[in-house]
């Protein structure tokens, strides 16, 4: 428990202008866990955290590079920090009460159920085609709700950034296409558009059968 | 034998193997999960699924960045 949970918390109190003490109760059960801390992980988190969750199993097994700091929420000061370290110092500046389970491990075919038994919903949030293949494969058919990203990279036609509900429990994020490579870097914009997709499927999931959006979305 | 594969139809006149899917269709097994008459089927049991005449595959693409 963090030594500010008695105290009061005054982004708590901020969130509770914009959602009911139910909806927020409701947004507090989820435990989310987030395979990769880089673009996709780091700002889906943020997004998350944002959004009142506050219960967090995080994975990765970098360091801060000067080379993140074009997209993902980490800073200057903070290279060389395993990201999984900083992600949960710069989170736990949002809402001090968040609780972060952060694991500097790689995930595998072998360990990735274990690692994230205790989640509700896993943001697969890698950077390699073949990691994302494995943490899919391994939690497709496993019950909790799945939210995946592929095709961000580059600029332009942001609006190809799409949500794909591939089953009840598995949605996957991204254009589908636009693979990172020489000549197409990650850039923010996409790469947070994506992340805040991911997170704004999980909200959806949380506060399902309320819809804040006059459409009627499939959620 | 016809198959369903990503929504549209596929022929085979001999028996085929899901690595072998692959390989005609130019797809890396390393970056797709693939769906088998309505479930995942795990990359390491790809080699002894033979598909069969009403099969159902769909294959999902993974590109890198993140």
């Amino acid at each position: 428990m963090s030594e500010n949970e008695n105290q009061t918390n005054l982004f708590k109190q901020g969130l509770l202008k914009h959602f009911s003490a139910e909806q927020l109760a409701k947004i507090e059960t989820f435990t989310i866990g987030i395979a990769g801390a880089g673009g996709l992980g780091s700002n889906c988190a943020l997004n998350l955290v944002r959004s009142g969750f506050k219960h967090f199993v995080i994975c990765d097994f970098d360091v801060i590079e000067p080379g993140n700091l074009n997209r993902q929420f980490y800073f200057q000061d903070q290279l060389g920090m395993p990201k999984v370290e900083a992600l949960a110092e710069n989170l736990r500046r949002i809402n001090p009460d968040v609780e972060i389970v952060s694991l500097p491990v790689k995930i595998t075919s072998g360990n990735a159920r274990e690692v994230f038994a205790g989640c509700d919903v896993i943001v697969e949030a890698f950077d390699r085609a073949e990691a994302k293949r494995m943490l899919v494969e391994a939690f497709y058919s496993s019950g909790k709700f799945l939210v995946a990203a592929s095709g961000l990279a580059g600029w332009g036609n942001a609006d190809a950034i799409m949500t794909l509900q591939v089953h009840d429990y598995f949605y996957m994020v991204g254009d589908l296409v636009s693979e990172v490579g020489t000549g197409i870097p990650p850039c923010a914009p996409r790469v947070n558009i994506a992340a805040a997709k991911q997170a704004d499927l999980i909200l959806s999931l949380a506060l399902k059968q309320e819809h804040s959006h006059s459409e009627d979305y499939n959620i | 034998m016809r198959i369903s594969f990503n929504g549209g139809t596929a022929y085979f006149d001999q028996d085929i193997y899901l690595p072998q899917l692959l390989e005609q269709k130019k797809i890396n097994p390393e970056k797709v999960v693939i769906e088998y008459n309505g479930e995942i089927a795990p990359k390491t049991s790809w080699p002894e699924i033979k598909l069969q005449d009403g099969d159902i595959v769909y294959v999902l693409s993974f590109v890198g960045g993140g």
